[in-house]
């Protein structure tokens, strides 16, 4: 049976736009973070198809590299804070407003794919071209809108996500690609669990609160 | 002068911090500082080399070096060095430090690394590694006190520039694709024909930088960060990483053809005087001393980004600015240091009679303060006379006019505000100087010394260095 | 032969019409089933509306005329929906030019506009209550409606609602497109919303919790049977475009003559029946959901509506 690459392409698409809604709208950090792995995992999934048609031993590793560390490690490190901390199970005042994420994500995803078209278009002739464009800004919308670091770590992976999304499918001779990935899953760990612990250390209180000093 | 290879010396700058950082971590207090001390005049020892013989080219495949990266290195150099030395004084009177000094120094020695690292190298995808292996370091750096707020400061620090940073990263594929190549000093040399993906490029690159350089509207964690950390840190925050990121941007700027489209120089322009402006205003509503130097380094980084985007003479008088806003900054922070930690507050309507109290601190702080804000004879106020020339030369008289209120309101706010704080009567009686109270405020007159020569005289070799800057990104110099 | 096609058009009407309540009988007994009750007999609805011709009628004081005209519009607004969307025939009757899909669409918001102003009409507190209810659902449900008729009109280039089913029946591909699966799934949300299903139940008599119930909570005596045919024949409508365009478009018998249209109305109702099982057992597992939840839900619809024409735009059907 041969299975068409665009189809796989078109698939793996449609899957992380509607991960990338529902990260928008759940307000439970469980979920998300169990959302933001199957995103990874789609990812892993692409760039294991990619691999095999390219035959490209980098690719693969690359895809091995993505569905280990995004989406089991990275996961299970986020899925420890919450153990940690009881309170930072669920963002309260995300779950008053999922009409206003839901609708915000879906606006959010029109403007970036407009945008997209204008001015990039040319350089992406794939058919699923704008998606990483789009999730890149979905992902900055998600650290705009929320206030849980937790889910704010969320956004940024999302970010990454769309990083490795749009280096597989244009860029894929994209000089120490593999390097710079490695480096960011790392990077996202170690500061991910440092910053928590430093903030369970000092303060203790749930998300990040305005004290009365910062001003300005 | 030892005529060794350049390449030695270039060695010699890696080797040293990142050595010095490593050494840091030695169980004795004493040796880890002694190492990081040593290392830091190191790192400066060979930046002056490289700048004295004016070295440039490339060595291997990734190293190289322009006039520009000279102009940043022996900045960066010299500030991580008086930062370094500064810090003992500093990390002496800290109350519960979060960090030991040994981790506080290895962070400093990796922070700077990442920076020089980022300086010498020709490919723009390990530049962004290195910006982003700054923000690591520098986050950590941030928390060293131990208080909620920096807590807070450091997350959105963190989070702020890490997704500023993937921005940039999509703006290097971008680039990537439109020229199949990353390496930033074939693509100066060779600028490729002109496409929608090059500047759309530029753009991500100056939104994904910005965030780390400071514009208006991605500059939300600078004050936060600037105010929360210690004072020296703060110095390298405002001296040197700030510019670092600049540098960055600059480094794919470059990658345009001259002339640059004048659409793109002007989004740059504009980015450059909506931040001097409204880093400015926010200026005067500033309740604590460390947010009003950090917003005056938010207009520093504005009206040197607008310089660069008004090309001409006006690039001369960025750079110039930049450095001499380096030194200057850096003193200020490290007189801050000294007032925080001998008084123990924060806000500037509770500071008063630091002439009394802390003399050569309060002078320094008076005299960092003119540095900063563009007073003659600083080299400041050379920096920004040539850039308002260069708004005057385009003919655009409307830039010129807010460039010059940009400096003029910043100058108020911040020198009224300094001035109180140093010159202001208060109703306490005057307590006695406790003995080494000011240690640590040489560095603050050392700083304020090259910021003055930049101003007043030609200083050998720097000045040849930075107008072969200017001419790397288009310039002319007067 | 031309009285063929004018009679088919009079049986697809009295289909919509004359069926309805039988379906709204088969689910409500369906639904007790699943409660383990015996629940009343399937032709309950008919001898509900008798029994609501011979009442009498009541007008609250300070209503207008538009209090007493308002059922009827609303049922001629269904009547004509009735013959102008495929029903019994995959090929457009005589009537069907009248309105598209999108006129279709606004028709169904003719009905509801008007039932909205008879309630506000009415000047009594809960039938107010139940208007802006209503309307504030209706804010998110109608444009989703909408969007799914644009999703239909993105992938066969017409809003024909009957070159759709031709489509979707004769191609694979375009069913099991990424646009068509949102499409449904979106327009399956919308159904449980408009035609108050769980979790969005919007049937059933608690005052506070009232919300379609509400809107006519002053009409009595045949007013109120009318209404209330209104509102299964709203749901006759949208199960039937549900299975016929979306989900199971396969089966109708295109020959124009009496024999084919009778032979799809069996198999239409065979198709609904289904709808109704399923239905059943979907009320049977879900829980009812707070009343400031209905908004997240209809804005979920929404997104999926919006997604399935996005994906279209940037991936196109094969």
């Amino acid at each position: 049976m041969t299975i068409d690459s665009g189809e796989v392409i078109a698939l793996v698409g449609v899957g992380i736009l509607l991960t990338a809604l529902y990260l928008q709208s759940e307000s439970f950090v469980a979920p998300l973070i169990r959302g933001v792995a199957f995103q990874s995992l789609l990812l892993g999934v692409l760039l294991g198809w990619l691999a095999w048609t390219d035959r490209s031993v980098d690719l693969a590793v690359v895809a091995g590299l993505v569905v280990v560390i995004r989406a089991a490690i990275i996961p299970y490190v986020l899925t420890r804070q919450i153990r940690a901390f009881r309170w930072k199970v669920r963002e309260l005042h995300a779950a008053h407003r999922v009409t206003g994420h839901a609708l915000g994500a879906v606006a959010v995803t029109v403007i970036a794919w407009i945008v997209f078209e204008e001015t990039l278009a040319p350089l992406f002739p794939s058919a699923a071209g704008a998606l990483p464009f789009v999730l890149l800004v979905q992902g900055l919308l998600m650290l705009a809108t929320r206030q849980n670091t937790l889910v704010q770590v969320i956004g940024y992976l999302e970010e990454e996500n769309a990083i490795v999304y749009a280096a597989a499918l244009f860029a894929r001779g994209f000089p120490l690609f593999v390097e710079v990935v490695v480096f960011l899953d790392v990077l996202g760990v170690t500061l991910v669990g440092i910053i928590l612990s430093i903030q369970r250390d000092v303060t203790g209180t749930p998300e990040s609160a305005h004290p009365e000093e910062l001003t300005g | 002068m030892i005529a060794l290879d350049p390449r030695e010396w270039v060695l010699l700058l890696l080797l040293a911090p990142a050595g010095g950082a490593i050494l840091a971590l030695l169980p004795n207090a004493r040796a880890s500082e002694a190492a990081a001390r040593v290392a830091s005049t190191l790192a400066v020892a060979g930046a002056l080399a490289l700048l004295v013989t004016g070295a440039t080219g490339r060595w291997g495949a990734y190293l190289g070096l322009d006039d520009l990266s000279d102009v940043f290195l022996t900045t960066v150099a010299a500030i991580y060095a008086t930062s370094t030395w500064y810090s003992r004084r500093y990390l002496r009177a800290v109350a519960r430090p979060f960090l030991t000094p040994q981790t506080y120094y290895a962070l400093l020695g990796a922070f700077s690394f990442a920076m020089i690292a980022t300086l010498l190298v020709t490919d723009l995808g390990l530049m962004w590694i290195g910006i982003e292996g700054t923000t690591v370091a520098s986050a950590l750096l941030i928390v060293l006190e131990r208080r909620p707020a920096s807590v807070e400061a450091a997350w959105r620090y963190t989070i702020i520039a890490s997704a500023g940073l993937t921005i940039a990263l999509f703006a290097l594929l971008l680039l990537y694709g439109a020229t199949g190549t990353l390496d930033a000093f074939a693509l100066a040399a060779h600028p490729p024909a002109l496409s929608l993906p090059m500047e759309m490029a530029v753009v991500l690159g100056l939104v994904g930088y910005g965030t780390k350089i400071g514009l208006f509207p991605l500059h939300t964690w600078l004050p936060d960060a600037h105010s929360e950390a210690p004072s020296p840190v703060s110095a390298m925050f405002s001296g040197v990483l700030l510019p670092s990121a600049l540098y960055a941007f600059l480094r794919i700027y470059r990658v345009l053809p001259t002339p640059v489209p004048v659409s793109l120089s002007d989004l740059v322009l504009t980015f450059g005087l909506v931040t001097a402006l409204v880093a400015a205003f926010l200026l005067q509503r500033q309740r604590s001393f460390k947010r009003l130097l950090a917003y005056s380094s938010m207009e520093a980084m504005g009206l040197a980004l607008a310089g660069i985007a008004l090309g001409g003479i006006a690039i001369y008088g960025a750079l110039l600015l930049l450095v001499a806003h380096a030194f200057a900054k850096s003193a200020a922070f490290y007189c801050s240091g000294n007032v925080l930690q001998e008084t123990g507050l924060r806000r500037i309507d509770e500071v008063r009679d630091l002439r009394y109290r802390l003399p050569f601190t309060g002078t320094a702080w008076l005299l960092a303060g003119f540095g900063v804000t563009g007073a003659p004879p600083f080299g400041m106020f050379l920096g920004e006379v040539l850039i308002v020339v260069g708004a005057l030369a385009t003919g655009d008289v409307t830039v010129a006019a807010i460039l010059v209120i940009a400096i003029l309101v910043s100058f108020l706010g911040v020198n009224s505000q300094i001035g109180q704080m140093v010159l202001g009567p208060s109703s306490a009686p005057a307590a006695p100087v406790r003995a080494g109270a000011e240690a640590g405020v040489e560095y603050a007159y050392l700083n304020l010394g090259v910021s003055l020569a930049l101003g007043v005289a030609s200083l050998p070799y720097l000045t040849i260095a930075i107008r072969g800057a200017a001419a790397v990104l288009g310039g002319s110099s007067p | 032969m031309t009285w063929t096609a004018d009679a088919i058009v009079v049986l697809q009407a009295a289909t919509v019409l004359l069926l309805s309540p039988l379906l709204a009988g088969i689910a409500g007994r369906a639904k007790a089933w699943t409660e383990s009750r015996r629940g009343p007999s399937i032709v309950q609805p008919y001898r509900d509306l008798a029994k609501y011709l011979r009442k009498e009628t009541l007008v609250p004081r300070g209503a207008s005329r538009l209090f007493l005209a308002a059922p009827f519009v609303a049922f001629g607004a269904y009547l004509l929906i009735s013959v102008v969307v495929p029903i019994i025939t995959p090929y457009p009757i005589p009537v069907a030019p009248t309105v598209d899909f999108l006129g279709g669409g606004l028709l169904f918001g003719l009905a509801g506009i008007v039932t909205l102003v008879a309630a506000l009409d009415a000047g009594s507190d809960y039938t107010a209550l139940g208007a802006s209810r209503s309307v504030s659902f209706a804010a998110l449900a109608e444009p989703t409606l909408i969007m799914v008729f644009f999703a239909v009109a993105v992938i066969t280039g017409t809003n024909n609602p009957y070159v759709t089913n031709n489509l979707l029946a004769a191609s694979s591909n375009a069913y099991l497109s990424a646009t068509h699966l949102l499409v449904t799934a979106a327009f399956f949300l919308l159904i449980l919303a408009e035609t108050g299903k769980l979790p969005v139940e919007s049937a059933g008599l608690m005052e506070l919790g009232m919300l379609e119930d509400a809107r006519t909570f002053e009409h009595s005596g045949p007013l109120l049977g009318v209404f209330r045919w209104n509102g299964w024949m709203k749901q006759f409508l949208l199960y039937s475009v549900f299975v016929n365009v979306f989900l199971l478009p396969w089966g109708l018998d295109a020959a124009p003559t009496l024999a084919g249209a009778g032979l799809n109305i069996a198999l239409l109702f065979g198709k609904l029946l289904l709808m109704v099982g399923v239905l059943a057992g979907l009320e049977a597992t879900v829980a009812k959901v707070r009343l400031f939840k209905i908004r997240d839900f209809l804005a979920l619809s929404f997104s999926l509506a919006v997604l399935s024409v996005f994906v279209f735009a940037v991936l196109g059907v094969p």
